[in-house]
């Protein structure tokens, strides 16, 4: 053991103390702090895409009423990244439990994971709302054009909403071995 | 995890894994983005919305067969670059989210996991931009001058490749690391 109390040897102390800083905050509160990295930046992620397919959506279909009901699709796969959020941080507070005695590496591994997990998850909902908002714009303004062109902008909007699905199958890939106790 | 090795390592990795995915998520969402304008762009007739449609005008005072010509699915040969450049993240998520959990995890494969991962990120970043920027410009002109179109296709597999080297560099110091 080390002066510092932390059970490993240094080489370059100085140094090499600072890395010991993520040590010195306690594994909760990774956890819940990526817990709510993943619900809020999701959400905001979603407000985001909604507010600007929302507005031209709503502009478009004064003059062209006829697109109203089927451009809301693009409002709902926005409302999709918020949902996948709220449904990977109700699993990662679910791992959290109580710990007798002190903290051992599986608590340290679980914190991390938890955090990056949930960063990852937010992060990536947050880019992929704000891009299925700018392409579900343009797909209302297009279909009030021109109506065979929804499909064909929609199929852009597809392939912007898999870069969510790709932050929600990392998330969980990440914490599967997430458990403390 | 083994009792004696730096638990810290796993932070640094899976912090690699996160920043991977979500830099070049933000890089594959602009370049969506960006062509979908340029879709937009070519195909709205009508000068009344804000910045599409002023391209129309001229495309069409080139005679009719451009004006009515359908959008086809070529055009969305930027928005497949643009999602490629998400797998490059996601490959390399995986592979680190996989090998965080073995017990022989040790700090330096920790630390070349985290700036492998910011390489990747920042590189598909600005390749997103790149292929956002060049797809849109592309699509717009290959809309008016159908030879253009080759000459996109072979922009955007250069703006791609940038990419790539960002995975080819995080996978080599992945392999390197003891």
């Amino acid at each position: 053991m080390s002066e510092s109390g932390h059970p490993f040897g240094y080489e370059f102390e100085n140094f090499q103390r600072l890395l010991d800083i993520p040590m010195d905050i306690s594994p909760y509160n990774y956890a819940a702090t990526g817990t709510g990295l993943a619900i809020a930046l999701s959400v905001v992620g979603a407000a985001w895409g909604i507010f600007i397919t929302g507005a031209s959506l709503l502009g478009g279909a004064v003059k062209e009423p006829r697109i109203r009901t089927k451009n809301l699709i693009s409002v709902i796969f926005c409302e999709a990244v918020a949902i996948y959020g709220i449904i990977l941080s109700i699993i990662f507070s679910g791992k959290m439990e109580a710990v007798s005695g002190g903290f051992t590496n599986a608590d340290w591994f679980s914190g991390f994971a938890i955090f990056n997990g949930g960063l990852t998850v937010g992060g990536c909902n947050l880019v992929c709302g704000i891009c299925v908002g700018i392409v579900g714009a343009a797909c209302a303004l297009a279909d009030a054009q021109r109506p065979e062109l929804f499909v064909k902008i929609l199929v852009v909007e597809i392939f912007g909403s898999a870069l969510g699905l790709f932050g929600v199958i990392i998330g969980i890939v990440m914490t599967t071995q997430a458990k403390f106790g | 995890m083994d009792p004696t090795s730096q638990s810290y390592a796993v932070f640094f990795g899976l912090a690699g894994a996160a920043s991977s995915l979500i830099l070049s998520g933000a890089g594959a969402a602009y370049g969506t983005a960006k062509a979908c304008r340029g879709i937009a762009k070519i195909s709205t007739p009508n000068n009344d919305t804000q910045s599409f449609g002023k391209e129309y005008v001229e495309l069409s005072k080139t005679g009719e067969s451009n004006a009515q010509q359908s959008v086809g699915y070529k055009n969305m040969i930027p928005v497949v670059i643009s999602g490629v450049l998400a797998i490059y993240g996601l490959i390399y998520s995986v592979i680190v989210s996989s090998s965080v959990v073995s017990p022989s995890y040790s700090t330096s494969q920790g630390y070349a996991n985290f700036f492998g991962g910011l390489a990747v990120g920042f590189c598909c970043l600005v390749a997103g931009i790149a292929v956002g920027v060049c797809g849109e410009a592309g699509i717009v002109a290959s809309a008016r001058n159908s030879k253009m179109f080759t000459l996109m296709v072979l922009v955007l597999v250069y703006c791609e490749a940038l990419g790539l080297y960002g995975l080819i560099f995080s996978l080599i110091a992945n392999s390197l690391a003891f």
